[in-house]
């Protein structure tokens, strides 16, 4: 009986030295964690919390992992039973009696043992688990309050966490945007392509449609717009396999706007209907042959005109060009029988390529679509965030606003001298190879103020010579550029010294005049050319 | 005679009758109670002591008191230079009987009796010294080819003065050895000196009254024989003793110092013994650190060789046996 009472006794000691030993070393554990979450914590303070960067809340699970981690530990020590024996022994005050009894128990003398056993256990009665193994505080437990405070104020003056940041970066363009892009678009492609004529066109379509069906899975605006420049490249290198080249024979066709005997031809070449054109082409030939057809001077004259043009709008194509050329030429000599010859030649030719006109002409409309696509993708207001004026894209700033010049070029913080250099910017912001304002001024700063003709808008509609289009390029504008190439060149001393002057004067005698301010009128009429 | 079995009784009757004599003694002795203790440890644990001190502190009276106080046979030897071993353990001797026969008969020495005080032992020669020594381990006295066993119990108190150099012996660290218990007599307090005045200087006669005889001491050594000790205090003991060696991890700086050669195999088995005597002293069946701890001092200091740092210095092997008892941990794992 007396050996069990022993190892009741000593099975009552372990199971308080290994809850004491869970709680200290959980403490420890708790200690540890508090102190590599400070430190770790401390270490970002000092190297700055990224805006939007997750800040180190995460760390704090480290301190009760860590007292897991030691009260396992704890639980897991050995547990040694001369030290609980001799540890109950001092608290009973028993001068080793339970210490020599635990180790005599298995002794050969018995009754020597017994009594021994007796004595220890009547010495030890009475006497608490408690009292013999107190809890005692670990010294890093009174550490612990300060390091977890101090762990603590450092997370609470750290930078507020910005969730939605640190969750998932806010898209570029929202889902809303793209899904209206995409309906646009494909009403777009409906309409352009209602009945699709040939295999080429098909194809196109196809691949336009798929480009729209893309847009639904929200890709990013990069994509698109690679995906766009992708097949633009692909249609600019069938177009140039064709013989026909980039020729658009329906804005060819508006040159012929003066011949009434013409303007079937023209509405044909128009609906792209070529077979047809052709045919119109011989069928005008055979009547002029014939006689059944007999233009009046003013008509041949109209007749020789629109060739002249259609021959300047089909100068790629060398054949067709020829042939209107002749047909000008004939029309102006007002040779009748010439001009049906002329005019059947060029039915053969136009018969001929009219496949690659057809060709050329799908291209060209898939070109367009790829352009409106593109227009409407840099309309779309951008989602993010503008670096620049920390704004949603108000458009107000000149970096977020799409139509800037300075899109792309302004300075964000933390770039270096000279903004975004060649190579970092993106498609979106292809500014399409323009010059902005503050470029352009640039430019005519050489010439003097009196000849750039002050601070006052001149812009003003120039016609051409043959009036045939209207020029977007102010006179005055050109003016400068004219005045800075001469004054580069005099520069270089290629120009003899005696006639610098010379040239001097004669831009001094085209400087455009500019009209009083208080005088009324077309700004147009001021400008001499 | 049947020995009994260790039991509470056994155990109240050595308390008892270590009381009685105690008590006894201490009618005639003032003071020196830890003295006192020290000797009769040894006395009960089968030990003979050395009392060392210098002349008058009552080392002979203490003896002398104890042997009162006891049926044991007691014997006082005073040594001198030319003293002989043979006028300590006894001689052949030619006797002539009745019939005129001659024969030889041993004649035995002062040396067989229960209780023997070897005063001023260091004054004998080393030849004298080694005889009684001899008996005193081997418990019988050989002569003529004879042994002789000895009384029991056989128990010697040896005397001798510290400051005295001339015209005396040393005895050699091995003979030493033998000695149970080496107990210093130290110089006593005002009080106690007050005493020895009422005691030694009026005409009171003070009656000391046997209160054991030489089996009740046998028993009370066999009771002390039955105490048991656990594993740990075993260790305890054997620690203590290998930290007298300056070579030993147990050693102290002390040691490593001061010390030449630590204690024997014979000081170990003092302190158990030692401490057995003081466990049931405190009414226990089992020897604690605390009893090992107790007897130390006594146990183990002459049987520590200082070297010639320690003699210069002048450490007493007290200060070493302290250290190492301050320093050493009790098994604990």
């Amino acid at each position: 009986m007396e050996p069990r009472q022993i190892s009741d006794v000593l099975a009552g000691l372990k199971r308080r030295q290994r809850m004491l030993n869970s709680a200290a070393w959980g403490l420890r554990g708790l200690f540890a964690g508090s102190i590599i979450a400070l430190v770790t914590a401390s270490g970002f303070a000092i190297a700055g919390f990224e805006p939007g960067v997750d800040r180190p809340w995460n760390l704090f699970w480290l301190v009760p992992a860590s007292g897991c981690l030691g009260l396992l530990l704890g639980a897991l020590r050995r547990i040694d039973a001369l030290q609980l024996a001799r540890a109950l022994d001092h608290a009973a005050d028993s001068e080793d009696r339970f210490t020599s009894a635990m180790q005599l128990v298995g002794h050969h003398r018995r009754e020597r043992v017994q009594l021994i056993v007796v004595d220890a256990m009547h010495h030890i009665s009475g006497v608490e688990a408690k009292r013999v193994l107190p809890f005692s505080t670990p010294k890093v437990g009174r550490w612990l309050p300060g390091v977890i405070g101090a762990f603590a104020l450092l997370l609470w003056l750290a930078p507020g966490r910005n969730t939605t940041a640190a969750l998932s970066p806010e898209p570029e363009v929202t889902a809303e945007q793209w899904r209206e892009l995409e309906e646009k678009f494909s009403r777009e492609l409906k309409r352009n392509y209602e009945a699709p004529k040939s295999h080429v066109e098909k194809e196109l379509h196809e691949r336009l449609k798929q480009l729209t069906s893309s847009l639904a899975r929200q890709p990013e605006k990069k994509q698109v717009l690679a995906g766009i420049a992708k097949m633009r490249t692909d249609i600019e290198k069938r177009r140039r396999e064709l013989k026909t080249g980039n020729l658009n024979m329906k804005q060819a066709a508006a040159a012929l706007q003066s011949s009434e005997l013409l303007k079937k031809l023209a509405e044909l070449l128009k609906k792209g209907d070529y077979a047809n054109a052709s045919e119109e082409l011989k069928r005008l030939a055979e009547q002029l042959k014939a006689s059944k057809v007999n233009p009046t001077a003013a008509e041949l004259e109209a007749i020789a005109k629109d060739f002249e043009r259609l021959a300047r709008e089909l100068s790629e194509h060398e054949g067709l060009h020829k042939n209107c050329e002749q047909c000008a030429s004939a029309a102006a000599a007002l040779n009748q029988q010439e001009l049906a010859d002329a005019l059947q030649r060029l039915s053969k030719q136009l018969d001929e390529n009219r496949e690659d006109l057809k060709q050329c002409e799908s291209l060209c409309k898939a070109c367009s679509s790829l352009d409106d696509l593109e227009q409407m993708l840099s309309r779309m207001k951008s989602n993010k965030q503008c670096s620049v004026c920390q704004g949603k894209n108000s458009g107000q700033c000149p970096a977020c606003s799409g139509s800037s010049a300075l899109a792309g070029f302004v300075q964000r913080p933390g770039s270096k001298k000279g903004g975004l250099k060649a190579g970092t910017g993106t498609a979106a912001k292809w500014d399409r190879g323009g010059l902005n304002d503050n470029l352009q001024k640039n430019i005519a700063s050489g010439v003097p103020d009196q000849e750039r003709g002050g601070t006052q808008s001149t812009v003003s509609k120039t016609l051409s010579a043959d009036e045939r289009a209207d020029s977007a390029l102010a006179f005055k504008e050109k003016y400068v550029k004219l005045v800075q190439q001469a004054e580069a060149d005099l520069a270089l001393e290629n120009i003899p010294f005696t006639y610098r002057d010379f040239l001097r004067r004669y831009f001094s005698g085209i400087k455009p005049q500019e009209k009083r301010p208080d005088a009324s009128g077309d700004p147009a009429e001021s400008v001499r050319e | 005679m049947v020995q009994p079995e260790l039991s509470p009784q056994s155990v109240e009757d050595f308390r008892h009758n270590y009381l009685l004599l105690k008590t006894e003694i201490s009618k005639r002795i003032v003071g020196y109670d830890d003295n006192i203790d020290q000797v009769l440890t040894a006395m009960f644990a089968g030990g003979h002591v050395l009392l060392e001190g210098v002349p008058g502190l009552g080392k002979t009276l203490i003896v002398r008191t104890i042997s009162e106080a006891t049926h044991l046979a007691f014997s006082r030897i005073q040594f001198t230079p030319d003293l002989m071993p043979a006028d300590i353990t006894g001689t052949n001797i030619l006797v002539e009987d009745d019939r005129g026969n001659r024969t030889f008969r041993f004649q035995p020495g002062p040396i067989f009796a229960n209780l023997v005080l070897a005063d001023e032992i260091n004054r004998a020669t080393p030849k004298t010294q080694s005889a009684i020594l001899e008996a005193m381990q081997e418990q019988g006295v050989t002569a003529g080819g004879t042994t002789h066993p000895l009384p029991l119990p056989f128990w010697v108190l040896a005397t001798q003065n510290p400051i005295e150099m001339e015209g005396t012996y040393p005895l050699p660290e091995a003979q030493v050895d033998r000695f149970f218990f080496k107990v210093d007599v130290l110089p006593q307090g005002e009080d106690q000196l007050v005493q020895i005045i009422d005691r030694t200087t009026t005409d009171d006669q003070i009656e000391i009254q046997p209160v054991l005889d030489a089996q009740a001491v046998l028993t009370m050594q066999h009771t002390v024989r039955q105490v048991m000790v656990a594993e740990f205090v075993k260790r305890y003991a054997a620690r203590l003793t290998l930290g007298t060696h300056p070579d030993s991890p147990f050693a102290t700086a002390a040691t490593r110092q001061f010390v030449r050669f630590g204690v024997s195999p014979r000081g170990v088995q003092t302190l158990i013994l030692g401490g057995k005597v003081k466990a049931l002293l405190a009414g226990r069946y089992t020897v604690s650190c605390e009893d090992i701890r107790a007897v130390a001092r006594p146990a183990l200091r002459h049987r520590v060789i200082r070297n010639f740092e320690g003699e210069a210095e002048g450490v007493s092997t007290d200060s070493v046996v302290s250290s190492l008892i301050e320093s050493l941990a009790e098994p604990a794992a």
